[in-house]
């Protein structure tokens, strides 16, 4: 394949899935228009995990947490008659503000200690919203919630939504694209393979640590904070520890430290997750149902992502994309034992 | 000793494991453009000087002073910033990442630009990103890994991955470097590619120390030597000095392998 035709593949294929993105909410039914703005936030959500999993190779069981406490800043503030976009612009914030307090004690723990910290703090966090009713509902929730106002533009049907939703997921994936590609985004990469290397480089892995956690509880804000609006309702229902875990499996099924693999990975889970509520949810069925298969399904999945596809699914897509480049036969440089130094996948530009 | 102004000067220090002092009161200075050799038989404390000097380890007591400047508690990234630069015995490389990218992580040491601007593309991120690309190739050059620049830098053999360690060093623009045995496991084709790159550095005016297990490439090459045995400095001087110091000697005739006595001989 010419190098002139995969570009353009390329580009068409962003073409194509922009192009669908703008049309679907237009076709969808309302329930599935419901399905699209999930997808949305889901993958503001995993971009961030992903970021935090992939480059600074930390594992967080509590993002569904900061998405609650997005969600309830921006709803709190909402219902207290603040202007609703201060209050969706709030909800990162917040966020971001407990993720960076939080995490200068909590970033010191490592590996399962840190996972389960963050999935403690989601505990903690819940049982404080049940127990603080004169602000949050307590657990009857929050309602009442006005629809969001954007100077004179009102958000208010899930088309709207649908549009408000992707304008913020490509902002955020941008955003962690640039960021990806650069000295920071480097630092990140290195770090999350070897701490004292990075830091013999003269890069700060704590407080870049610490950085990537903020960051990463923001994005999650933002999009509870969206979500809050577009539901007009909120209880600590909302947000199970089984949410926390389904971002993790997108960010793993999707591909970690992928960027495109958050939207990927946020699309496959939430269908499968839709399919089985709806299957669990027809009557004659248990009640329980629907949590128990998904439960069973998500492990189900992990289990076969991680033996058959460790990459995830756009890690493993982009590394049979990049063996079709048409210098992967032709022979590379060669190490000065005559052997070629090339693995099959690679190319040089100069080979 | 104390007729030039140190670029390093290490004062007394002493770190102890448990109740073993692995460092005990080592001084030495090192003066800018100099090459210093540490050698020492196995278990003299050289790879706990290193580590003491690099950050990795922080000291019991004792000082460490860079430019004059107190050092010994600052962390590892803040002493890469102020220009000291380390290359691990065990090659620490950034797998995943290309050669390329490998060496432009070398460039974060001198510069600025963080989160937000880098995000957003701002001016300081696209001058900086240039700089850092530009030092990078051109350090790559240096080691003569210009060609490899886009492989995954896991695919070289080790004697180009230990170059390749220098070359993120060089990137980020030291004013001085510590080599954690860099000639170990090298072939001796590749071992000669080495002698002759530290030397153009070394020419060049950079300032460097070599902590090495193989005595005849350090005294080689090395204009001091410091001889470390049980944590204590037991010689220093030139190579032609310390070969034939005593001390230096019943060291290494204590625990030398054949290789090693042959060296200081």
């Amino acid at each position: 394949m010419s190098e002139r035709m995969r570009s353009s593949i390329v580009l068409s294929l962003a073409v194509v899935i922009g192009l669908s993105t703008l049309a679907l909410p237009l076709v969808l039914s309302s329930s599935d228009v419901e399905i699209y703005v999930t997808i949305g936030l889901a993958t503001i959500v995993v971009t961030g995990l992903s970021l935090l999993m992939g480059f600074a190779g930390q594992v967080s069981l509590g993002q569904a947490a900061f998405y609650g406490v997005g969600a309830y800043t921006a709803g709190i503030m909402a219902v207290h008659h603040w202007p609703s976009l201060v209050a969706l612009m709030a909800a990162p914030i917040a966020a971001g503000v407990i993720a960076f307090v939080i995490g200068v004690p909590l970033l010191r723990l490592k590996g399962h200690a840190l996972v389960f910290s963050t999935l403690a703090f989601q505990l903690i966090l819940l049982v404080v919203i049940e127990n603080t009713s004169f602000l949050t509902g307590g657990a009857i929730g929050l309602s009442g919630i006005p629809a969001l106002r954007i100077g004179p533009l009102a958000i208010s049907t899930g088309k709207d939504y649908a549009y408000l939703v992707w304008v913020v997921a490509v902002a955020v994936l941008l955003i962690t694209r640039n960021l990806t590609r650069s000295r920071p985004g480097r630092a990140l990469r290195a770090m999350a393979i070897t701490a004292s290397g990075a830091s013999a480089a003269g890069i700060a892995v704590e407080s870049y640590k610490l950085k990537d956690f903020t960051l990463s509880a923001a994005y999650a804000g933002i999009a509870g904070g969206i979500y809050v609006f577009f539901i007009g309702y909120i209880s600590p229902d909302a947000f199970p520890v089984t949410l926390s875990i389904e971002f993790v499996i997108m960010v793993v099924v999707g591909g970690i430290g992928t960027v495109s693999g958050a939207f990927v990975g946020a699309a496959v889970v939430t269908v499968i997750s839709q399919v089985l509520t709806s299957l669990g949810t027809s009557p004659s069925l248990p009640p329980d149902l629907p949590t128990v298969l998904s439960l069973g399904v998500y492990a189900l999945i992990l289990i076969i992502i991680l033996r058959l596809i460790p990459a995830g699914v756009v890690g493993t897509l982009s590394d049979l994309w990049k063996k079709t480049k048409p210098s992967a036969s032709a022979s590379g440089p060669v190490d000065t034992t005559g052997r070629s130094v090339l693995g099959p996948a690679v190319q040089a530009k100069d080979g | 000793m104390t007729d030039y102004r140190a670029l390093l000067e290490v004062q007394e220090l002493v770190r102890r494991f448990g109740g073993v002092s692995a460092v005990d009161s080592v001084s030495f200075g090192v003066a800018e453009g100099e090459l210093r050799g540490l050698i020492g038989p196995n278990g003299a404390g050289k790879s706990t000087l290193f580590h003491l000097i690099s950050g990795h380890l922080h000291p019991d007591s004792g000082t460490l002073s860079f430019r004059g400047k107190r050092i010994e508690r600052k962390p590892p990234a803040a002493r890469a910033r102020l220009g000291i630069a380390i290359t691990f015995q065990t090659v620490h490389l950034f797998n995943g990442m290309t050669v390329l990218e490998n060496t432009m992580v070398g460039g974060h040491a001198w510069t600025m630009h963080e989160w937000i601007e880098a995000s957003f593309r701002l001016p300081r991120h696209h001058r900086e990103e240039r700089l850092i690309k530009e030092q990078a190739a051109w350090a790559l050059e240096r080691v003569g890994l210009d060609r490899f620049m886009h492989q995954p830098a896991e695919s070289l053999p080790l004697g180009r991955q230990r170059s390749l360690q220098i070359a993120r060093a060089i990137c980020s623009k030291p004013e001085l470097l510590l080599l954690d045995e860099p000639a170990t496991g090298l072939r001796a084709e590749e071992r000669r590619d080495l002698f002759a790159l530290l030397g153009k550095l070394h020419t060049e005016g950079l300032t460097m120390i070599l902590v090495e297990h193989d005595v005849g490439f350090v005294t080689s090459i090395a204009e001091r030597i410091t001889v470390l045995d049980r944590g204590h400095v037991i010689a220093e001087g030139t190579p032609e000095e310390i070969q034939y110091d005593p001390l230096v000697i019943t060291a290494y005739l204590g625990t030398a392998t054949s290789d090693e006595s042959a060296g200081i001989r």
